[in-house]
């Protein structure tokens, strides 16, 4: 498949003005930024703000257009693998290739992950990151005589479009106006002692997942101290000097008109969070070094970002990353091994900024994805998928361990389709309702995240929805 | 005004537009109106009323204002046009104006994509009928910055945010002609009338990719397999009637317990599902069933209506609203035209897309009198009634009269796609030679959230009844546009602004795109240069000197005279503090063009 002709941007020029930007800093909306500052200076007096033991963030990593993750996390024992090889034919991995994963409890078969992802491999036999199997979009429990017999199926099932918002909202039957991290801001963002930074952050610009009634991603980029600020204001030159006084005089007038006086606003109050923003993360350093892909440096600006948390004024966070070009219709076998392996080194990378910055207890990062692939072949590549298997990193995570039950890949099988797409057998409900437990939701609050949640899960129940996280 | 002058001016506006592919507009001299040879410059002031008829270009003070009045006029109207069409347009009358506009033919963005895809894609392999959907932005661009007929421009991108598909589905990439073949057909549809609009849409087969009604089978009972009720959904919620009852003045019904009235139940969703059925592609060989993308590239299957496949169409008893039924046993395409002729006579429709256009053209508060004054005019089967519904909503007398001076409430934040073109038109942008404007609105719409076709949703990009926390929700009123006024993207659409204004140079540092924008080779990096080069400052150029005329000439031509005096005492201050005539012209554009005054169309 063809896809090509966006250019790549240089990025020097950019970072430049960044810099230029935060010059001057403290002089511009001074009233606002002043307003700021307190909020941001008064929150070692709050008592729930001792935040290095009072700190969570979710760093979800979105791979776009649909990972064939059971190539990435496949059967190792002979019968499984022979089934695998059977199934994928020439799409499939040598049996010796595969790094082994040695869980402590599981033992329905014997796993591997992905060549690529021997930092992952690593992770996991630390007991800091985890599989959860043949997890997918479902509007209720679904099995293959249900699907063959009208059962309520997601919206779209096989397409892109859907599958990737439904990932992102949770609530598969429906185009559904918000992601679940966006009702998650609805909820906890008053916990946050600085109302005016969001409790969302995208590092891949505007979301779904981010999205919420009141709730909206605050976006940054990977370079420079992240935020977006108005470019040349407050920069040294004569014009921009001028020009710094002039946007000033029109912003901060009193308009009569309130379509006016909301725009001004709304700039205002972008400049001055950019001008808090960039005040804390343009000095925020680490030594932990990163690689130079996007996904590696957008992580490193997550970490640059969590760190200055406290001057930041917040105590919960969400992070959202896009990492997109999984549609592997074509060349899977050359290209996944290589977007795994940015993959693997990105997230090891990240866990290891967060050992430099004790964090690691304080942070749970999961990836989620469209649709696992076809298990057969279309000669050189898969097609769409739906129930896949999906990464979960972090301290908290009872890691070294795989969740749910990694299926048989035999065509006809009781959770196969047709053409190699297999019946998720546990919901993206259940996935994102253990993550927002150990974010700190009740129990109770569940149904508002997750309207299908009880079709999945007693909310009731003292177990955990899959039981990954130390709740 | 008399005909053979009428027809005169239409004659200069049509050698205007000719012109502006060259690499000089020249002058035109006319009657009423606009450059005259041999007037000497002097000063301008709209605000003292003594500059007399010393003014710019020779237009005296109560020209003046009648220019500033069509500027607002076309402001609404169009996408923005430069100063000679202002002036033209003051001397025509609206009227005029208008019967010119929908006399105008169209140029086919899809003709325009294919003459893309054969200079630069075609290296790439792509047929003739798989035009990647990028294209589609370039094409769209290129057709706005060349085509006369203003009004249909804007008018087909006022529908393509009520009857929105957008160019993500992973469909549309790699034939982005589904996205082209659904625009000239909006285009072809802005002057005629409902019905019409309504038919092709729900037969074209981008919208049945889209919302996925294109092979979608009648139900089977014995797999207990139902109809997808996605169109049947989506075609009254946002296309025809709305979620509420309402009056003919747009306002909501209550009931008897005060409460408001819904228009449909999910009941009568299953029933219009049942509609819905048997459409496929067309195109030879083509089945139930079989994808169009699949046909070979046929033209047919990406441009032509969707086609009934009887077999698999529901034939039972359909009962509509309000008690009306369709018989059993009708041929499909019957169910559909009847179904889609009960929604466009329904009570809702009139007001329901009425307010819709009022609030994309003029207002984002239209009054209950100024909608039902439209709604009165909206004939859904009668041939070319757009146009009247286009007259009443631009002539309007709550459109015609800017009081700025009580109320407030009247006007709309310019969706950031507007003051993109409304810069451009002013401006005379025009494309470029070689790379014709491929992914001049990536970026774009990465950073201000908008662009042609690249709505998130079938939701368009903003909600009609949004309304921003502050003083308009307080005030119990909407402002639409303000959902994509995020801190992102209002500092990223101000930066735009720098981008092509100020910096007269490459922008797109700025992209916070998602994904890895992949080298094309030699062509990486290329400068997108917006200097005087590409676009055309003479007119401001020419009063450069004289602040007080140059601000109250980019007043007109930009703000529609709006800019306040205290606006321009502080824009002209700053520009005063500049000698370069480069750097005075451009601060002055990138402060009103970020302007509350001006971003917000009164």
């Amino acid at each position: 498949m063809s896809r090509h002709h966006h250019k790549k941007y240089s990025r020097r020029n950019f970072i430049g003005t960044m810099s230029c930007a935060a010059v001057g800093s403290t002089t511009f909306f001074s009233t606002l930024f002043n307003l700021q500052s307190m909020n941001a200076a008064s929150i070692t007096n709050a008592p729930y703000l001792s935040i290095n033991d009072d700190y969570r963030a979710l760093v979800c990593i979105m791979l776009g257009g649909g990972n064939d993750s059971f190539n990435m996390i496949l059967p190792r024992d002979n019968a499984s693998y022979n089934e695998y090889a059977i199934t994928r034919s020439n799409m499939s991995l040598a049996q010796d290739q595969m790094l082994s994963l040695n869980p402590l409890t599981y033992n329905e078969k014997e796993l591997g992950i992905h060549p690529a992802m021997p930092e992952m491999q690593g992770l996991f036999d630390q007991g800091k990151l985890a599989v959860v199997c043949n997890v997918g979009t479902l509007v209720q429990p679904t099995t293959k005589a249900s699907y063959n017999n009208g059962a309520s199926l997601p919206f779209g099932l096989y397409s892109h479009a859907d599958q990737d918002k439904q990932w992102q909202t949770s609530v598969p039957q429906t185009n559904a106006a918000t992601g679940w991290g966006g009702r998650l801001a609805d909820l906890v963002q008053s916990a946050n002692t600085n109302q005016n930074i969001s409790m969302n952050i995208s590092l891949s610009g505007k979301n779904l997942f981010q999205l919420g009634q009141e709730a909206a991603e605050y976006s940054i980029l990977p370079v420079g101290s992240g935020s977006q600020g108005i470019t040349g204001y407050g920069g040294m030159s004569t014009f921009n000097q001028i020009r710094t006084e002039a946007v000033n005089s029109l912003m901060e007038q009193q308009y009569q008109d309130i379509f006016k006086q909301s725009y001004a606003d709304v700039v205002k109050a972008s400049q001055n969070t950019h001008e808090l923003f960039s005040a804390a993360v343009g000095n925020s350093t680490l030594s932990t070094t990163f690689s130079e892909s996007e996904l590696s440096q957008r992580l490193r600006m997550v970490a640059r970002t969590m760190k200055v948390r406290e001057q930041l004024g917040v105590s919960r966070q969400t992070f959202f990353i896009r990492f997109d070009g999984w549609d592997h219709h074509d060349e899977l076998l050359n290209n996944h091994n290589q977007m795994l392996g940015i993959v693997s080194k990105a997230m090891s990378e990240f866990q290891a900024a967060l050992a430099e910055l004790n964090l690691e207890d304080c942070v749970t990062t999961f990836t989620i994805s469209d649709f696992a692939r076809t298990l057969t072949s279309n000669g050189n590549g898969t097609d769409h998928g739906w129930g896949g298997n999906v990464l979960v990193m972090g301290s908290q995570v009872k890691g070294q361990e795989v969740y749910g039950s990694y299926p048989s890949l035999l065509l006809g099988g009781d959770l196969e389709v047709g053409g190699g797409v297999l019946i998720p057998q546990l919901s993206t409900d259940e996935y994102f309702a253990e993550l927002a437990l150990w974010y700190g939701v009740s129990k109770s609050e569940l149904v508002t995240l997750f309207p299908n949640i009880g079709n999945f899960y007693n909310t009731m129940s003292p177990q955990a929805p899959i039981g990954f996280m130390n709740i | 005004m008399d005909q053979s002058k009428y027809y005169l001016f239409w004659l200069l506006l049509l050698q205007l537009v000719a012109f502006r592919q060259n690499a000089q507009v020249p002058h035109l001299d006319f009657l009423g109106a606009g450059h005259t040879n041999n007037v000497s410059v002097t000063t301008s002031s709209a605000s003292n009323g003594t500059a007399g008829d010393q003014t710019i270009d020779g237009f005296d003070i109560e020209n003046e204002e009648q220019l500033k009045d069509a500027s607002r006029f076309l402001a609404q109207a169009t996408f923005g046009t430069d100063f000679a069409t202002i002036q033209m347009t003051a001397a025509m009358g609206y009227e005029a104006w208008l019967d010119e506009q929908f006399a105008l033919p169209t140029l086919s963005v899809m003709e325009r994509m294919h003459r893309q895809n054969r200079a630069y894609d075609a290296a790439d392999g792509l047929p003739e009928e798989s035009v990647y959907s990028g294209r589609f932005r370039s094409a769209w661009l290129t057709n706005n910055l060349t085509s006369p007929d203003l009004l249909r421009q804007r008018m087909a991108f006022n529908l393509s945010q009520i009857m929105v598909i957008n160019d993500n589905s992973d469909l549309f990439t790699d034939v982005g002609n589904f996205v082209g073949y659904y625009y000239d057909m909006l285009l072809r549809n802005s002057f005629g009338q409902y019905k019409n609009l309504m038919m092709d849409v729900t037969l074209s087969p981008a919208m049945g990719i889209f919302l996925s009604h294109i092979n979608n089978p009648k139900a089977n009972e014995e797999l207990n397999i139902r109809p997808d009720e996605n169109y049947a959904r989506e075609i009254m919620q946002l296309f025809s009637i709305g979620l509420w009852e309402l009056n003919p003045n747009g306002t909501r019904k209550y009931d008897s317990n005060g409460q408001f009235i819904p228009t449909y139940n999910n009941d009568d969703i299953k029933e219009f599902a049942q509609v819905f059925t048997g459409l496929g592609s067309n195109g030879e060989e083509a089945e139930f069933g079989t994808p169009p993308d699949d046909l070979g590239g046929q033209v047919a299957a990406v441009r032509d209506p969707m086609q009934m496949y009887e077999e698999q169409h529901d034939t039972s008893e359909k009962h509509l609203l309000n008690g009306v039924v369709l018989p059993a046993n009708q041929p499909g395409l019957v169910d559909i035209e009847q179904t889609i002729d009960h929604l466009a006579t329904h009570p809702n429709t009139a007001p329901f897309i009425a307010k819709a256009l009022i609030q994309m053209f003029t207002t984002s508060n239209p009054s209950p009198s100024y909608v039902q004054a439209v709604a009165s005019v909206f004939q859904p089967t009668e041939p070319g009634n757009f146009q009247q519904v286009l007259r009443t909503i631009l002539l309007h007398p709550q459109a015609r009269t800017c009081n700025t001076t009580e109320g407030y409430t009247f006007g709309k934040l310019r969706a950031p796609i507007v003051r993109l073109m409304n810069f451009y038109k002013a401006f005379q942008l025009r494309p470029n030679a070689y790379h014709d404007f491929m992914n001049e609105l990536y970026c774009f719409g990465q950073n201000t959230g908008q662009a042609p076709m690249a709505a998130p949703s079938v939701f368009n990009f903003y909600l009609p009844d949004y309304a921003p926390q502050g003083p308009i929700s307080q005030s119990y009123l909407v402002a639409p546009e303000f959902q994509i006024l995020n801190s992102t993207n209002a500092i990223g659409a101000i930066n735009e602004v720098e981008a092509r204004v100020t910096a007269g140079g490459t922008y797109d540092e700025f992209c916070v795109e998602g994904e890895e924008i992949p080298d094309v080779g030699e062509d990486d990096g290329f400068p997108f240069l917006l200097d005087d080069e590409t676009v055309d400052y003479e007119g401001p150029l020419e009063l450069i000197d004289d602040t007080a005329a140059l601000l109250n000439y980019l007043d007109i031509l930009l703000a529609n005279g709006m800019l306040t005096d205290t606006t321009k005492a502080i824009i002209g201050n700053a520009i005063n503090q500049l000698q370069e005539p480069g750097e005075r012209l451009k601060l002055a554009l990138y402060l009103i063009l970020i302007s509350p005054d001006y971003v917000i169309l009164k």
